[in-house]
């Protein structure tokens, strides 16, 4: 069957949530396609996505919805902009119990290249429970710094709201292009 | 609340709905927190008006009682920022029943206890005997016409002393604060406001300027949340407004129509009318948004919408009922 496919991607590094975001909102279990994580240098934990990933909405009418997460390793940073051709929106979603947050975003920044700012983008804040204030002004200034204005959202994506809300933020930022345009 | 009688009067509302407020005072008083008496406006202590009446000429509202002016307008008007008698202090649209009127007055009595001691101060023009006003009523026009005519200066203080001043004749100076936070000035702070006579009345500097997260929540906070919401950032039919920077304010707690506006005002000028269709948010709700932003510093007015290195067009396949569909099925996700 031949189905349009319309895409939101969600990227971050291993662990920052994108799994769990995904199956907030996905109509199935994402298409789990996680592993035995074998870098844990990177990060501690037990599994990890090792392609991408991706929930489903059907939207009817042979359209669909898909939220794609980007594999977390590393070396798999030359699949993130390919998946996030045509996209709707990617969600940055930061993961601020780790080290150096901002070195993370420079990270996707180097992957994502001319691709950045071609794409509605929202800059989510998550694990707040591991710092005492979300450090919302530094990434407005980092942003701002390049020439790039995107909304920044604290969030806990173990919440369905939260992660509606992001979606929201997606789709509206969509809406203000569309009316520009016309 | 004292058990002596307050008065009520009407100006410029039809028969029927001048019967309504009477008969609001007289047959459901056992439904009132207290006594109300109906009266004439020169003695009233709250004031039903109609703005758009032509018969409001010749009328005044007593300078001494200074009552809450309450603005009974049609159901498709704009609200009311203004009116002959002075600035609504609320907005009623019709059809008005004793329901409405029977609140109206509740909260009338609500806002005069949590803002018990809002007084005219200061050494150079003291206007004393001033009856309770909302804090929304002073904050506008200490805002507006600080912007234009007078240098007026807001001081909210707690009973320990805490501090903030607003001082909107000096550009950059929305705000001082020295330790309050934003319980107390919800909760009873005493409001006083002052002229300013010459820009070198200077006690700001005593107190020091922060420019910390913390005075940017509260300034935030007062904005969104202070009512009744009267734009503190010029004429909102005229102005077009932006959001500048992306507003800092998680512990606010927006719901995702508000979110969604604060989306759409981002980095791009709207008239608020606009705004309001294109969002789906009441005006009112939408002023409550950007006072907060423009208090904090967030917002733009009367700029264009700025070129950045962001996101130009949208994805190819992108039609506005594409984004209805994904928003209704997100919604019904489970
Ligand atoms: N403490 C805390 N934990 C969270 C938060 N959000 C997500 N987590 C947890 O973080 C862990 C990582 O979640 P995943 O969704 O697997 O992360 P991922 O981005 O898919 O990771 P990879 O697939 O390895 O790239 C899970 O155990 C979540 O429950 C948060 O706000 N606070
Ligand atoms: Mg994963």
């Amino acid at each position: 069957m031949n189905v349009r496919e319309h895409k939101i991607v969600i990227t971050g590094t291993m662990g920052a949530g994108k799994t769990t975001a995904i199956r907030q909102i996905s109509d199935h279990p994402p298409l789990l396609t996680d592993v035995a994580n074998t870098r844990r240098d990177e990060s501690d934990k037990a599994t990890t996505t090792a392609a991408f990933d991706f929930g489903e909405l059907d939207l009817g009418d042979g359209e669909v919805l898909r939220i794609y997460g980007t594999p977390g390793q590393e070396r798999f940073d030359f699949m993130w902009p390919i998946v996030a051709r045509g996209a709707l929106g990617i969600v940055f979603l930061l993961d601020l119990s780790r080290e150096d947050p901002v070195a993370d975003l420079e990270r996707y920044f180097s992957a994502f290249g001319k691709q950045l700012g071609e794409t509605p983008s929202v800059l989510a804040l998550n694990k707040l429970d591991a710092v005492e204030a979300a450090p919302v002004a530094l990434f407005q200034q980092y942003l701002e710094g390049r020439g790039l204005s995107w909304p920044i959202i604290p969030t806990d994506v173990r919440e369905r709201e939260h992660v509606l809300d992001l979606m929201e933020v997606v789709l509206s930022l969509n809406e203000s292009l569309l009316t520009e345009e016309s | 609340m004292s058990a002596k009688p307050s008065t009520i009067a009407c100006v410029g509302l039809p028969g029927h709905e001048r019967t309504m407020v009477r008969l609001v005072t007289e047959v459901e008083a056992q439904n009132l927190e207290r006594p109300w008496r109906y009266g004439s406006p020169d003695r009233a202590d709250v004031v039903f008006l109609d703005p758009a009446a032509d018969q409001l000429d010749g009328h005044a509202v007593s300078p001494v009682t200074r009552p809450a002016l309450v603005a009974v307008i049609n159901a498709d008007a704009p609200t009311a920022t203004q009116t002959p008698l002075g600035r609504p202090a609320l907005t009623l649209r019709r059809p008005i029943d004793s329901e409405a009127i029977r609140q109206t007055l509740q909260t009338v009595d609500q806002r005069a206890a949590r803002h018990p001691a809002y007084t005219e101060g200061g050494a150079q023009e003291a206007d004393k005997a001033l009856s309770p006003a909302p804090l929304g009523l002073a904050l506008h026009e200490a805002m507006v016409e600080g912007a234009t005519r007078t240098s007026w200066r807001l001081t909210f203080t707690d009973n320990e002393n805490h501090v903030l001043i607003l001082h909107p004749g000096r550009d950059q100076l929305r705000g001082a604060v020295k330790r309050l936070g934003a319980e107390p000035l919800h909760g009873g702070a005493t409001v006083t406001r002052a002229r300013i006579a010459s820009e070198t009345a200077n006690d700001d500097s005593a107190i020091g300027t922060d420019r910390s997260n913390t005075l940017y929540a509260l300034l935030w906070g007062l904005g969104y949340r202070t009512e009744p919401a009267l734009p503190l950032f010029g004429d909102p039919q005229r102005a077009t407004i932006h959001l500048r920077f992306w507003p800092r304010i998680g512990e606010l707690d927006l719901d995702r129509e508000e979110l969604r506006a604060l989306t759409r005002l981002f980095r791009r000028s709207y008239h608020i009318g606009d705004a309001a269709r294109a969002t789906g948010l009441k005006e009112e709700a939408l002023i409550a948004l950007m006072n907060g932003a423009w208090l904090a510093g967030d917002l733009a007015v009367d700029a264009s919408t700025p070129s950045d290195r962001s996101t130009r067009r949208p994805a190819a396949k992108v039609t506005p009922k594409l984004i209805d569909r994904i928003r209704n099925r997100m919604a019904r996700a489970s």
